[in-house]
């Protein structure tokens, strides 16, 4: 069933932020509804993927998770311009992973569409007692710069469903709304055809869908 | 049967370790041509090297506290083959580490004196075991150079042999380690001839280098799946020998004149080094295969990394143009799919003692081959991904590794890539021209 499920439309992601802030913790949390405490880091870019509803449609949400140390910089840039949704992530409980957002702000307004939506995340929000961003300090960060903002915790799955769903929603509104052009695979959002799976041959080509 | 088979011995002659700079075609004028000066460089100090020490036989665990300073590995092997397991060699891990010995594939009273004569005396019955050899006094460079070939040679068509190293007591592993067949061989094709248990306190004893921080946000999440792996190294030995390094290194740039402190990529290098070595031995190696064999792999962006992923498709598209292009129509490249395979040597794909196996052949025969390795990977399941509508989710991670089916079709698909690209391919982890050279886009194709 699952591999022949059809979609209305594919939007991609990209998540950002320093390394070590939990982004593939969020990932696995929002993909296979799990945490895995012992897991290696990234190198470069890492990949997954899972359906959502938004009023009705089936999105298909393509997410690349990037590495966050400076020296794959130029690798993750690359993914900048195809995404329609950025999750900017921090850890409330690392101070330096906040001061370092305005970097990664300009970094993906520099390379990325001029419409993606980006969501402002602080992460590990279970680790209350070692809290050294406040929550008003996001908040207040993510309006000053007109994002979106949640806490969430990739360990109890905390505001994951909502943070990826929401930017969906976001995406969604303006796809309605002709904000981006959708004839362009490069803005991060592809339309549905209309696949008839069982009659759908192994080697057809999808486009330059790569994933 | 194996397609190892037809390489001809004369490859593995080289007096750099990586026999396989040379193609076979290029052996009839075997020359150095293909190298840079630099490199050249590099291998007249190697021989150097082996020609001070003239003897391939080395590793005793130089115990922490020891006292000697730069204590050379000749002078232990000396000692302890002259008391073999009578008391008073210098501190109880080395005494552990004869009777390991014993227990081991030869005995320490038959390490010297007898091969020595069997093999430098009589002569007509050379050594034929990696002991035999790795205990065998070498007179001259020729010697030397010989039994390096052998070694490469054996590595390749018959692997070393499996170990039954003595298992010790969780406690302690990460204390003391019995010395293994594969850290010797390693260090002999990495040169590494001395180690000096005095500077790795010294490095230690400076505290936090400037990328600690960094370091300490990394090290658990080093093969952090992998029991085995947790279970020898613990994550305080990662954290002293990257750290160390990062002191070491300050007085080490490349040739390109970018530092190196320490990447993302580089604990997972190390961790292999840890699972086989004592600490000393892991770090002075680790140190010396950084300096020689990859130093563009870790600078601060990654050239030589990204110089080895141009190169894995441009090969890839000689070597199968047809899985090439179908990854090409899926916006796959190799900076997508096999950044991490490039960077890591290979080592971020379990099991790891099947890393090790290929290590043991990429120290052989050069680090460069890491990127027909990962070739090797993907033909592998070609078919699956020539099915696949969505290849990614099988690159995603890829499958179990298998060293010998891996080392086997690598050797097969050196023989296919064009000289001058093959030539970039062997500098590219420690040459910086060779990044100018692949802006001259798809030159061979």
């Amino acid at each position: 069933m699952s591999t022949n499920y059809t979609y209305d439309y594919i939007i991609k992601y990209i998540i950002i932020g320093d390394t070590g802030v939990g982004k593939s913790c969020l990932l696995l949390q929002f993909t296979d509804r799990r945490f895995q405490p012992a897991h290696d880091l990234t190198i470069g870019v890492e990949f997954g993927a899972r359906f959502v509803d938004v009023e009705g449609k089936k999105i298909k949400l393509q997410i690349w998770d990037t590495a966050g140390q400076e020296s794959f910089r130029s690798i993750t840039r690359s993914y900048y311009r195809g995404a329609a949704g950025a999750l900017l992530v921090y850890d409330i409980t690392r101070r330096e992973t906040f001061d370092h957002l305005l970097i990664w702000l300009e970094d993906a307004r520099q390379h990325s569409n001029s419409n993606t939506t980006i969501m402002l995340i602080g992460n590990k929000s279970d680790l209350e007692s070692k809290r050294a961003v406040s929550y008003a300090e996001g908040e207040a960060f993510a309006q000053q710069h007109g994002l979106f903002f949640m806490e969430t915790s990739a360990k109890t799955a905390d505001n994951v469903e909502e943070s990826f769903v929401d930017t969906a929603k976001d995406i969604y509104e303006k796809i309605k709304q002709g904000v981006f052009d959708v004839s362009n695979e490069s803005n991060g959002i592809k339309v549905g055809g209309h696949l008839q799976p069982k009659t759908l041959p192994l080697n057809t080509d999808n486009g330059n869908n790569c994933c | 049967m194996a397609p190892v088979l037809i390489l001809p011995p004369a490859l593995c002659l080289s007096p750099y370790g990586s026999a396989l700079h040379e193609k076979p075609s290029n052996l009839i004028n075997s020359s150095t041509t293909q190298l840079s000066s630099q490199q050249q460089n590099k291998m007249f100090r190697r021989s150097n090297t082996n020609l001070t020490t003239m003897r391939l036989n080395s590793e005793e665990n130089i115990p922490l506290s020891g006292t000697t300073n730069k204590q050379t590995i000749t002078e232990n092997k000396h000692k302890s083959s002259s008391k073999t397991q009578s008391s008073s060699s210098p501190g109880n891990l080395r005494q552990r580490s004869i009777a390991w010995t014993k227990n081991n594939i030869i005995t320490p009273a038959l390490s010297s004196a007898h091969l020595r004569r069997t093999f430098s005396q009589q002569n007509d019955k050379p050594p034929n075991t990696f002991e035999e050899i790795l205990n065998t006094t070498h007179r001259t460079e020729r010697e030397v150079k010989a039994s390096l070939s052998k070694l490469r040679r054996m590595v390749l068509i018959e692997g070393l042999p499996e170990e039954n190293l003595p298992k010790l007591a969780p406690s302690v592993q990460h204390l003391i380690r019995p010395t293994s067949l594969r850290s010797k061989i390693w260090k002999h094709f990495l040169g590494v001839y001395h180690v000096s248990a005095n500077e790795y306190v010294h490095l230690i004893k400076k505290g936090k280098s400037c990328v600690y921080d960094k370091v300490r946000n990394d090290t658990f999440r080093t093969l952090a799946t992998d029991k085995k792996f947790l279970e020898r190294v613990n994550e305080e030995m990662l954290i002293r020998v990257l750290n160390a390094l990062a002191w070491k290194m300050k007085s080490f740039s490349t040739c390109g004149n970018q530092p190196i402190t320490y990447v993302q990529g580089m604990n997972v290098l190390a961790a292999p080094f840890l699972f086989t070595m004592s600490e000393i031995d892991a770090f002075f190696s680790f140190a010396t295969f950084i300096q020689t064999c990859c130093p563009l792999y870790v600078t601060p962006t990654l050239q030589g990394v990204h110089c080895g992923l141009k190169l894995l498709d441009q090969c890839l598209q000689i070597l199968d143009p047809k899985l090439f292009n179908y990854l090409k129509s899926k916006n796959l490249t190799a900076e997508i799919y096999a950044l991490s395979s490039v960077l890591t040597l290979c080592a971020c794909t379990p099991p790891l003692e099947q890393v090790l196996k290929l290590w043991d052949f990429l120290f052989a025969y050069g680090v460069h081959l890491n990127i027909l390795c990962v070739i090797a990977q993907l033909i592998l399941i070609r078919d699956q991904l020539l099915e696949a509508q969505s290849p990614m989710k099988l690159l995603r991670t890829m499958p179990e590794l298998n060293a010998k089916s891996v080392i086997s079709l690598t050797v097969q698909l050196v023989q296919q890539i064009p000289d001058k690209l093959y030539d970039l391919l062997v500098r590219h982890p420690f040459d910086s021209s060779v990044e100018n050279a692949l802006k001259k886009k798809n030159q061979f194709t």
